[in-house]
């Protein structure tokens, strides 16, 4: 695997509050400088709202220069969690990399509504798909230990009867 | 409650979690071999009867620990060619949580390994390609 958590490296000073400022709490937009907050803190502003491009929401009026003005440098957890959550579905991982991608699903989402990432909808995909994957996965184990319990763990295993073999 | 203010032990919990988890498999998948049952468990390959990108990935791990590359090679072929990669890609995630350097996994690499992935799951279900790229899906 690699680095969902390094892109905001970079702007690890930021936590030290260099310029005094109190960065905003829960993904919500400090209500200063006539900004609407979002409605439950997980939505950027609409288009119209903002004078500048969409990517460039100042979140952080006192220092946009110093956390950049792309407002993409979050954006690898929405493409983590969704490569995560496909992960946990197609390919039957389940909860393995499917909370993880609720994980970074929730963190995209909010990096998106503070303005350090324009793609919370990679986020909300892998957020949802990584539910359904971790819901179905423990369905699932709760299924197999069922049959376990019940038949037997040789009799499933090596026993033709339940076995569908590799492959079709 | 964004990550750049965690301490470095949260910031180093995700990638010491997913080394675990993966040396844990490995162990298992070197005990017991995935491939000995006569159950598949993947319930794509059940229902479907297709091969995921990820298919034969713990018999590759399985046969990776006996030494026997050939073998590991025609169960999941992209996942061993890429295995070193992965490694190199947890020790530079395992760096940034603890030095805050090193280099960083852009963006578009996670595209691209999405998209070597989509391209082998899809050479792999082909006919013709499937004796060497799925023997067990063969008959």
């Amino acid at each position: 695997m690699s680095t969902p958590n390094g892109p905001q490296d970079p702007y690890q000073p930021s936590g030290e509050n260099p310029y005094g400022q109190q960065p905003p709490a829960d993904g919500q937009q400090p209500p200063a400088y006539g900004q609407q907050p979002p409605a439950d803190g997980q939505q950027p502003p609409a288009y119209g709202q903002q004078p500048p491009a969409y990517p460039a929401a100042p979140s952080y009026p006192s220092a946009p220069g110093y956390y950049g003005t792309s407002g993409t440098e979050q954006n690898n957890l929405g493409v983590w969690s969704l490569v995560l959550g496909l992960a946990a579905f197609v390919c039957s991982l389940g909860f393995l990399t499917g909370v993880p991608a609720i994980i970074l699903g929730r963190k995209s989402k909010r990096a998106a509504a503070e303005g350090r990432a324009n793609n919370g909808g990679l986020g909300s995909a892998g957020l949802i798909i990584g539910w359904i994957a971790t819901v179905l996965s423990i369905i699932g184990i709760v299924v197999f230990g069922i049959l376990v319990a019940t038949v037997g763990w040789d009799e499933l295993m090596h026993n033709s009867q339940y076995q569908y073999s590799w492959g079709s | 409650m964004t990550e750049r203010r965690l301490p470095s032990a949260a910031r180093l919990a995700p990638p010491v979690i997913v080394g675990v988890v993966a040396v844990l498999g490995t162990a298992v998948a070197t005990v017991v071999d995935p491939g000995g049952t006569r159950l598949s468990l993947c319930p794509l390959l059940a229902l479907a009867g297709v091969a995921c990108p990820l298919c034969g990935g713990l018999r590759a791990v399985h046969a990776l620990t006996q030494g026997d590359l050939p073998a590991a090679l025609s169960f999941n072929a992209l996942l061993v060619v890429t295995l070193p990669l992965l490694v190199l890609g947890w020790a530079a995630w395992v760096r940034r949580a603890t030095s805050r350097s090193g280099p960083v996994v852009p963006t578009w690499v996670v595209w691209a390994g999405l998209a070597v992935a989509v391209v082998f799951g899809v050479l792999r279900n082909l006919p013709p390609l499937v004796p060497w790229l799925t023997p067990w899906l063969v008959g």
